[in-house]
């Protein structure tokens, strides 16, 4: 009640973006300003030809009155993309180490700032290119055998983006998997529980 | 904290020294009257200050205070990766203190138990995130686990206070009509970021009233767990298995025979009444340490090495995630 059911999985993409905009990114600003205190930290000065550090959301704000250039981060381009594109391909054993709000942030700067990248669209096909590899690679991996067998899994280098894709299937089909198998240790976890609960107070 | 810090910066320094700001143009004459309305310290100016920090709090930040604390540490954003995790140092004891405890659940790890001083070491080291940025790691475990995390009483009340002292800034200001039009342009994204803010309070809030609600008479029949309240969430806990016990009392229960009345009954498969979160859910964690091995049903062995990242049952888990060990995604 208190949470809509489509947030009770987990974090939403929408939700994932925010975090991404927590981020810092440098910024050139076209506008001059002393500092200012945020919440969250001081930022600035802006003064137009030297970068500044600031979170993305702030960033994404000035970006839509004009008011900055956003410098995108490093991995955001095309050579560097393409690269990875390539890792990515011929490593079929595991995923490629990608920054970890990589979908989130370049999806936000491809919208609100396409000037300020290098050939928007080649960036967009190659992003796409990236997920779609790694998308197949997650599903290669979910066919193959034992993976749902067990209650654990390891994702290492997957982002939390395609992760939130893939929790509510795997774990339901985790639930499944446990109600399916026999109850032995009910009891013997019981005790445990009662000392986990605690949290604070038990004795390892 | 900088926020405070600064302020309190303000407030120690004789005032000609703090006012080297270029663009102050119309202030002396400004100040004169605010003075005189408010009290002796010029009150507008402290205001001011908050917005538009002084050029260099830094330097003085660290002459004037041996304990120099987040100020500095907001610049460098690097300092966010060797951040280790831990949201509260450990406390000692169990207050009851309504809006939430200091404990923290991992105090009994046996690495950091005993003397309340080694707390200090990990306070220090944690000041290198914002009280945004720990709230929303709060914020992501809160919404990735099925447990109820310990209630974060001092940060929110920390957030709140600094909520609070923003939107009194923002107002004055406002109303002020020698605002000048760049302090407008930051009054607005100071606001920007408050509503982002609220927003992360809100949804935490949110997601706990959710799992209190849902195991309302799991919580209430387990002191063990009553810590991980705050006295408000506890007492809505109670309420709320008394009005819902109540209901089922008129509605259905007291229609039945006396022996199918009960509300925390456990059916012959051990299966309960009460429902409690099912630890066996599984997780998504990002090991920011050496989390060691840890023994699968099967008997397997997986190792949670430092950077990877698994999908495992939240019980076999638990304890690297109270450490601040291991990170819920």
């Amino acid at each position: 009640m208190a949470l809509p059911k489509h947030l009770q999985n987990g974090l939403t993409p929408d939700e994932l973006t925010f975090l991404a905009e927590e981020e810092t990114i440098d910024i050139v600003p076209l506008f001059s300003m002393t500092r200012v205190r945020l919440l969250s930290g001081i930022y600035g000065p802006f003064q137009p030809p030297s970068a500044a550090q600031v979170p993305l959301w702030l960033a994404l704000s000035l970006k839509r009155k004009r008011k900055c250039r956003i410098v995108p981060p490093d991995w955001l381009g095309i050579d560097r993309l393409q690269t990875l594109l390539k890792e990515e391909r011929e490593n079929a054993e595991s995923f490629c180490s990608l920054p970890r709000r990589f979908i989130e942030t370049s999806k936000v700067l491809l919208d609100v700032a396409p000037d300020d990248l290098m050939q928007p669209s080649t960036l967009r096909s190659l992003l796409k290119d990236l997920r779609e590899v790694r998308q197949a690679k997650i599903r290669i991996g979910l066919q193959s055998e034992g993976v749902m067998r067990g209650s654990y899994l390891q994702v290492t280098n997957l982002t939390p983006l395609e992760l939130t894709e893939l929790k509510p299937f795997l774990v339901k089909a985790m639930g499944i998997m446990q109600s399916l198998e026999p109850r032995k240790d009910e009891d013997e976890e019981e005790e445990d529980e009662i000392g986990r609960v605690a949290g604070g107070d038990y004795v390892e | 904290m900088s926020f405070f810090d600064d302020e309190a910066e303000a407030d120690l320094s004789p005032s000609p020294i703090r006012r080297p700001r270029p663009n102050q143009r119309a202030s002396s004459s400004r100040e004169g009257s605010v003075s005189a309305s408010i009290g002796g310290s010029s009150f507008m100016d402290r205001l001011r200050s908050t917005v538009s920090p002084q050029p260099d709090p830094r330097h003085r930040h660290q002459s004037e205070r041996s304990r120099s604390k987040a100020s500095a540490s907001v610049y460098d954003e690097s300092s966010l990766s060797n951040y280790n995790g831990r949201e509260h140092e450990p406390g000692s004891g169990y207050g009851g203190s309504l809006l939430g405890d200091e404990d923290e659940d991992g105090g009994g790890s046996g690495l950091d138990m005993g003397d309340g001083f080694e707390g200090e070491d990990e306070d220090e080291e944690e000041e290198d995130m914002n009280d945004v940025k720990k709230l929303s790691k709060c914020w992501v475990r809160e919404r990735g686990t099925v447990e109820l995390g310990e209630w974060q009483g001092d940060l929110i009340d920390a957030v709140f206070d600094k909520l609070e002292q923003q939107q009194k800034m923002v107002n004055t200001l406002r109303s002020d009509p020698q605002t000048s039009e760049e302090e407008h342009f930051k009054l607005m994204l100071v606001q920007t970021e408050m509503e982002r803010v609220k927003f992360l309070v809100r949804s935490y809030v949110r997601t706990r009233l959710h799992k209190i609600e849902k195991y309302a008479h799991y919580i209430t029949l387990t002191p063990n767990m009553h810590h991980l309240l705050s006295g408000a969430e506890l007492s809505h806990a109670r309420r709320y298995t008394e009005l819902l016990h109540t209901h089922f009392q008129h509605s259905v229960l007291d229609s039945l025979p006396e022996w199918l009345r009960k509300m925390d009954d456990t059916y012959g498969d051990g299966l309960s009444m009460v429902s409690k979160p099912n630890r066996n859910t599984p997780v998504l964690i990002y090991c920011k340490k050496d989390c060691g091995e840890i023994t699968l049903e099967g008997g397997e062995r997986a190792a949670l090495a430092r950077g990877t990242t698994h999908l495992v049952k939240y019980k076999l888990v638990d304890r690297w995630i109270n450490l601040g060990w291991a990170e819920v995604l």
